[in-house]
Formats: C-alpha cells, structure tokens, sequence
C-alpha cells in the first residue's frame, strides 16, 4: 500500500453492481503501485473529518472515485488542504473529468499513474469554493464587476461564470483554469424559434456575451437558483472571485483554453 | 447588397489607395476577446486588453488595447479609445482611435473623432468633428455626450 494515496469511494459505489469494476480498479492499482487507504462517503459521515484524518496520517494524493457529485461533496474545503486530487469517474455526470481529460472507467488510471500536475486556479462564490461553473438560468440579474461596471441581461436569460469550463452533456467549454480570471458568459433568452433559425443563418452573429474579471457581485431583486458545480444555491446576492493557483490536480494533458 | 456582416475589406474601388492594414477581430490570441452580445447592457468604466466586439448596449466609457467592433444593431452611449475601431451602429460619444477606424454605412455617430487613418462607406451619417492624421495616445481622456453641444438628434 503507498501511504501517500488515499482514496474516498461515493456511497453509490456500494451498490452490487459497481462491485466488479472496483474489484478490477483496486487490482489496476496495486498493479501500478498507487493502492492507498480507502474511506467511505456515506449519509452519516463528515466528507471534511474523513479528508482531514487522511492528511493528519500523511496522506498527500486524494483521488475521488466516483462522479462530479462525488467531487462536489468534498470540492467546497479540498483547496485549503495540503493535498493534490484525482479522480477515478467511474459514473455519470463525469463533465468535470472531460474538461480535465480524464476518461471514464479503468482509463482514468493510467492518467493517475502519469501524475501530470496542473495548478489551477478555484473561484469562490460566497465562501463556497467551486472549480467548473456556477450558473443561473432564466434571470434578470446584474453583475457588478470589480466595482467598475455591470452587466445585465436586459431581457433575461442565463448567467455563467466559468473558471474551468462548461460541461452538460456533449457540450464542453474548456476556459484557461491557469490565468488568474473568471470568465462571466451572458446568454439572452432567444426570441423564439423562427427567430433563432434566421440568426444561425447570419454571420459574426455574437449570441453570447463573454468578459473576463477577478471579482464581482451577483444581485438580482428576484431570488436567484443556481448550480456551483453540482451544488444548488438559491438567494438574492452573491459575491464571486478567483483564488489563483491555489489547487493541485492531476490532470490527462496540460490544459488549454479553446478560442 | 448591404450586409450585416462585419468583415475587413478586401478590395477597394478602383483608384482608392490600399490600406495599411485591415483589423481582424482576435488576431491577438494572447488576450482574451469582450464579446458584448444584443440582449446585454454594459454601464460604466470598461477597459480591456485585448479585442472588443460589441452587439448590445454600453454606456459610460469604454477602452481597449486591441480592435473594437461596433456590429449593426450596437447603441453605444459612451466615449470610446481603442487601437482600431470597426463601426456600423449607433454611437453618441467621442472616439479616439490610434490608427486605423471604418466607418460602415449603417454607422450613426454623434461626437468627434480623433484618428490616424479613416475609412467611410457610403451612406453612414457623421454629426462633430473629424481629425485624421494625428497621433492619438491610448488611453486618453474621453468626453461623454453631454459635454457636446450638437444639438441634431441621431436618426
């Protein structure tokens, strides 16, 4: 066993028929020399306590196995610990591990294997720290940025603020995660079909607005429901900043942004 | 056939001189385009780096290093300082532009202008004062509209 890898399992993992594929990961890993303890997230079970009696026993390596709900249970205090993470996305939603590239399934050992080590930057909303996106969808909020200026989505629409990058589904965004800034994106609510078919005709047609910032507010006088990763948050204000490069992880390739 | 499109020239009507160079939105990579798209209001200082294409609304001031594109269908209520500017909508502030501004012939600006090198198209509609030629330092100090004193409204 490595004393320095330690690995924390979702509870959905315990269903019966997970129980051959991490049969075969922890054979995979044993092989590759990466076996480490195991801890367990289930209902009753502090994810905090358990990350932190892994770092009081020496443990420098925190892979995730799981999904991104997986990791968003443990993504909000991960950063402030002395740790590097990976992760082992064995279900889905696994949108996070494609913007990192790590594949599905056994793959994702080999990437584990490789430790290719990227420091990335991670954004706080509130005091709640996320790594993808937080998004609100059908809003008319205002974004106030670094005190300078505002932008609002005069007709509604949806609100994104990306430090990694937007993964639903086939849709992946990747944004630069290494350069110091958040990137807001600002979606109008589209005017309808017809409508939508005769913009996809038009050329240099931008349909989203895209800024990049340190710091800003969300204010909306309507309540607000959103997604920090996989996190639902609701309310009237939010602050939102970047902490760059404050956390480790092993990533598939060195990152890059898509223009 | 008027088009929406903005795009850099690619050919001149016979006996115009080429021009030095066509600005080209993101050419620089290295810094981050703005895209202000229709459906968002931008109020207040804006400044940026690298290139700015703008298809919604902005008021107050607004500055860049890079190409600042102003698309059709914009309503730019603000002074404006770039390296280069493209402009086919609606402007009522001062620009000042460091080489090279186009004027598309759906523009409607309503300030002075300050340039090194313009270009008109047929059709777009000037109120104030125009000065090419000049060296321009960016930044600079840009005036909002209501320290003008024209007194046409913008049609």
């Amino acid at each position: 066993m490595n004393p320095a890898y330690a690995y924390i399992y979702d509870d959905f993992l315990m269903d019966q028929r997970y129980q051959d594929i991490l049969d075969s990961l922890e054979t995979k890993l044993a092989g590759l020399g990466l076996s480490g303890r195991i801890g367990r997230l289930t209902l009753f079970r502090n994810s905090q306590e358990l990350v932190e009696d892994f770092v009081r026993q020496g443990v420098k390596n925190l892979v995730i196995v799981g999904n991104d709900n997986t990791l968003d249970k443990v993504m909000w205090f991960l950063p402030d610990l002395p740790l590097t993470m990976g992760y082992i996305p064995l279900a889905e939603p696994s949108g996070i591990a494609r913007l990192l590239n790590i594949p599905t399934g056994l793959a994702a050992c080999e990437v584990l294997s490789a430790r290719l080590i990227e420091t990335l930057d991670v954004a706080k909303l509130n005091d709640r720290y996320f790594i993808s996106e937080v998004i609100f969808e059908n809003t008319t909020a205002t974004l106030s940025v670094d005190e300078k200026y505002k932008l609002t989505l005069t007709g509604g629409g949806t609100l994104s603020i990306r430090n990694l990058g937007h993964a639903v589904g086939s849709d992946n965004n990747l944004v630069d995660a290494q350069d110091g800034l958040l990137e807001v994106v600002l979606t109008p609510q589209g005017p309808g079909v017809k409508s939508r078919l005769w913009t996809k005709l038009k050329m240099m047609s931008a349909q989203e607005t895209k800024v990049t910032f340190k710091s800003g507010e969300i204010v909306s006088a309507q309540p607000m429901e959103g997604q920090a990763d996989r996190f639902g948050v609701s309310g009237f204000k939010f602050s939102v900043s970047i902490v760059p490069q404050k956390f480790k992880v092993i990533t598939g390739r060195r990152l890059r942004p898509v223009m | 056939m008027q088009s929406d499109e903005i795009k850099p020239q690619s050919g001149r009507p016979e006996g115009a001189s080429t021009p030095s160079h066509l600005p080209i939105f993101n050419a620089n990579k290295n810094t981050p385009a703005t895209i202000i798209a229709k459906g968002v209001k931008l109020e207040g200082e804006f400044k940026s780096q690298g290139d700015v294409l703008i298809e919604g609304e902005v008021v107050g001031n607004i500055q860049t290093d890079g190409l600042l594109t102003a698309g059709p269908e914009s309503l730019i209520k603000a002074g404006i300082s770039a390296a280069d500017a493209v402009i086919a909508g609606k402007v009522e502030g001062n620009l000042q532009i460091k080489h090279r501004l186009e004027i598309r012939a759906t523009a409607r600006i309503k300030g002075d202008t300050v340039c090194q090198t313009i270009g008109v198209e047929a059709g777009a509609v000037l109120q104030g004062n125009v000065r090419c030629g000049e060296e321009v330092k960016v930044p600079a100090e840009v005036l909002t509209p209501k320290e003008q004193t024209i007194k046409e409204p913008l049609k």
